[in-house]
């Protein structure tokens, strides 16, 4: 449901992704799935979900989200997505119910079905307890959860998570995920950042991996190993995104680790 | 319904305008408590900034003073029915008071709600047009600095009720609140401009030096206000010259009001009204989610430049290990912060301009000849200087990156001797290189080396004990403390107001210690040992204190 073509930023000398023929996530428009998109630190990968999610504009190329272009359309985009940014930024001076509540009422949901929605999406983390405190006293797990709540409220076509298990207890993120099953067996697209791969392996039905803007590889976790030559998915990625032999980088940190603690006498005590 | 109807037809959602309002209302009503601990708000609710308000209800008394003593000084001699052209001069000078308030109040408090990237972190993504966005973005101004306007205004009307009717009276409220508009809307419109202009990189830092030349903007014109060149005799209005501003503009409504217009003031009403629409259709255009997409840019992009791998200028060496800590965080701060380093900057336009008040009022007297209360002209420059420790302690303690103090708490560190440190880096930093100038000027001014460093020297001494007490009364952590919209003017007033009675203490101290040459020495001595001797008494005090707080934060 979401397409890019060659979409590129330019941001001076950082790595933005660079123009490609048909580029990473481009797919005929109907399909549902959760797409995991996987790229080391710098990849491009938050740049291009703010692409898609009408944050950013596109320097070069366009993209297609629920069918509509994000640099025409952007409203129509906005009115069909559900977003968990990776930086988390909220309104700290709110309670969850009054943060919840605004996202409701920005996506046309008022009154009393606003507050049933912001209770019934709160419930389902167990939250109902924090509902009335501040957002700046709650725990990043809960700040967590409140975001992924905000994200599902306007019940939005396409998702777009990024590091959306960020913080959150065992309990709370296997309910996520049991909830993005659900939702893409219900027609929703989730696009599903992520560097814990294991989450990704598990749960995604097709993975892309960028590296400095580029595709490299596509496909299922088993696909991607197999055309890699590795055993895992762990593996086919270090080998993609060139990482150097972790042996030799953990011996090099011990080294650094162990040495002599110059002026450590006149630090602070 | 109508208010409905009037969102509608500026073409935002009357529904969104609605609740982005509310919820950035309460946002900056919470923000001063939001992080304490078992505070009343913890559970939502608001509470209102009572003494900044307070503040401004006296600004506002002291511009109705103002008003009336204008008034009395044009010759009149009958305040019970003034004269039109005094009513319009006066007007005239307290609308220009309350619009370079209104000016400052955006520059020092204000500006994050035009400059706010968290907005775009938060609705970037939501199907929030640009027209709703700004029009939320100009009601969340325009409520701050119509309540601040309506604050600082009203003494003066009450004023006009009494003395020149209802009729005027309503001309003036009018006034006011097209003042403090067109005031706000052209801050807006600077900062729109900018933002648009200037690449991401390197905007920070290009806003901080435009905020310091706006705020010589704000405090130069009123040099030209100490001059009594500029008052008018009864005859007429304000002089030519002074129609060229706005504040007066809008004060043409008074005239208007008393049925003496003439062409000018007519045409300077409509100036007024007329620049109001197109400062309206500029940053309507360019107060968007897109403007707030470049001031996220801004809170992402980080400049290229090289940073000098170690501290350049103080030598470090000789700073304990936490003076070193404070004084890299500081530095830090000033380079990258632009609260902060707007705070340190904003006090040179300040000085500058109280030096040349001084000179205009009868020139900088050397203290060591005109003893005592007789060197007036310096009464101003002791009041930025001795003012200035006050003003760079209130915004030591705050900033946006508070939450990075965790830090200290997390550390094998002594909290005690790290706040003991801040006020001897503070003079070390800021105190010492600013009195150096200080001391230049003073040498040039009286023509004698010992008597300008040696003055400067007392100053500095006074200074630097004024940090330290600043801590002993509140030992904080630097930049620990969340920044609190709309409270530093208030509270930086309210410490200006202290230091001015400290300041009218400081001839009698001046006039004791400079008639001797062997006095002056002991007095030095004393106050460098006092000097030395605080930041211990700081940390023996706070001690007790921290440590008691060791598992409670």
């Amino acid at each position: 449901m979401e397409k890019v073509q060659g979409s590129d930023r330019d941001e001076g000398a950082r790595p933005g992704l660079r123009r490609q023929g048909r580029g990473a996530g481009s797919r005929p428009r109907g399909r549902t799935e959760i797409l995991g998109f996987l790229g080391p630190n710098g990849a491009g990968k938050s740049t291009t979900v703010k692409i898609l999610t009408c944050m950013i504009r596109p320097s070069r190329g366009s993209a297609r989200v629920a069918g509509y272009d994000v640099e025409q359309d952007p409203m129509e985009v906005k009115k069909r997505l559900g977003y968990v940014p990776e930086a988390g930024a909220l309104y700290e001076a709110l309670t969850a119910r009054e943060y919840l509540t605004m996202v409701a009422n920005l996506r046309g949901i008022e009154g009393k079905y606003a507050h049933r929605k912001v209770t019934e999406l709160l419930d389902l983390f167990g939250m109902l307890d924090a509902l009335d405190q501040l957002l700046s006293e709650h725990s990043k797990g809960m700040k967590q959860k409140v975001l992924i709540s905000a994200a599902l409220m306007g019940n939005p076509e396409v998702l777009f998570l990024d590091e959306p298990l960020n913080g959150i207890d065992a309990n709370a993120a296997l309910v996520v995920k049991e909830l993005l099953r659900e939702l893409a067996a219900k027609g929703r697209t989730i696009l599903f950042c992520s560097h814990i791969l294991e989450v990704v392996e598990r749960i995604c039905t097709r993975i892309v991996i960028i590296d400095q803007g580029r595709k490299v590889a596509e496909g299922t976790a088993a696909q991607i190993a197999a055309e890699t030559g590795a055993a895992t998915l762990e593996q086919a990625f270090a080998r993609l995104t060139g990482v150097r032999d972790t042996a030799e980088v953990t011996r090099g940190m011990l080294s650094a680790l162990d040495a002599p603690e110059r002026g450590a006498a006149d630090g602070p005590r | 319904m109508i208010l409905r109807r009037a969102v509608q037809a500026l073409g935002a959602d009357y529904s969104q305008w609605r609740v982005l309002t509310g919820v950035m209302l309460k946002c900056d009503l919470r923000s001063s408590n939001v992080l304490q601990m078992g505070s009343p708000q913890k559970k939502g609710g608001v509470k209102l900034p009572w003494a900044t308000l307070v503040m401004y209800a006296f600004f506002g008394i002291m511009i109705a003073l103002t008003v009336a003593a204008v008034i009395e000084a044009m010759g009149n001699g009958s305040p019970s029915l003034p004269s039109v052209p005094a009513v319009h001069f006066s007007g005239s000078v307290a609308l220009f008071l309350i619009s370079a308030l209104v000016g400052m109040i955006i520059l020092v408090d204000f500006n994050s709600v035009v400059v706010s990237p968290d907005d775009y972190q938060v609705l970037a993504h939501q199907p929030v047009s640009s027209r709703t966005y700004f029009l939320v973005k100009v009601t969340n101004v325009l409520l701050y600095t119509g309540l601040m306007g309506a604050l600082m205004g009203a003494p003066a009307a009450i004023l006009f009720l009494f003395w020149a009717g209802p009729l005027l009276t309503a001309a003036w409220v009018l006034a006011v609140a097209g003042a403090v508009v067109w005031t706000s809307l052209t801050m807006v419109c600077v900062y729109a401009v900018l933002v648009h202009l200037i690449r991401p990189q390197r905007l920070r830092r290009v806003l901080s030096y435009v905020q310091l030349l706006m705020s010589f903007a704000v405090f130069g014109p009123m040099l030209l206000m100490q001059t009594s060149d500029w008052m008018p005799s009864v005859e007429t209005g304000p002089p030519a010259a002074l129609m060229f501003l706005p504040p007066t503009w809008f004060a043409s409504l008074l005239p208007l009001a008393a049925g003496e217009g003439s062409v000018t003031t007519v045409l300077a009403v409509v100036a007024a009204f007329g620049t109001i629409g197109v400062l309206v259709r500029y940053a309507g255009g360019r107060l968007s989610l897109s403007y707030a997409e470049r001031l996220g840019a801004i809170a992402s992009a980080s400049e290229t430049r090289r940073l000098p791998g170690r501290a350049g200028g103080v030598p470090m060496r000789w700073l304990s290990a936490e003076q070193r800590v404070i004084a890299t965080l500081v530095r830090g701060q000033f380079r990258h912060d632009m609260n902060f380093r707007m705070a340190v900057l904003s006090l040179l336009p300040i000085t500058v301009i109280y030096v040349l008040m001084g000179m205009g009022d009868g020139g900088l007297g050397d203290p060591f000849v005109e003893l005592g209360f007789a060197a007036d002209g310096l009464r101003l420059i002791h009041f930025a200087v001795l003012g200035m420790p006050l003003v760079l302690m209130e915004n030591l303690f705050r900033s946006e990156s508070f939450r990075a103090s965790w830090i200290f708490f997390a550390s094998p560190v002594d909290r005690a001797k790290l706040i003991g440190s801040t006020g001897t880096c503070v003079t070390i930093l800021f105190l010492v290189p600013y009195l150096s100038a200080v001391a230049g000027m003073f040498v040039w001014s009286f023509g004698n080396l010992w008597h300008g460093v040696g003055h400067a020297l007392v100053l500095g001494l006074l200074a630097h004990l004024i940090v330290q007490l600043r801590l002993l009364v509140t030992p904080r952590l630097p930049f620990s403390q969340r920044l609190r919209k709309g409270s530093r003017v208030g509270s930086m007033m309210g410490l200006m107001l202290l230091a001015m009675l400290a300041i009218g203490l400081l001839p009698l101290l001046l006039w004791v210690a400079y008639a001797r040459t062997e006095l002056t020495i002991a007095t030095i001595v004393l106050l460098a040992g006092a000097g030395a001797l605080m930041p211990r008494l700081v940390t023996l005090r706070i001690r007790p204190r921290v440590e008691r707080h060791e598992f409670s934060g």
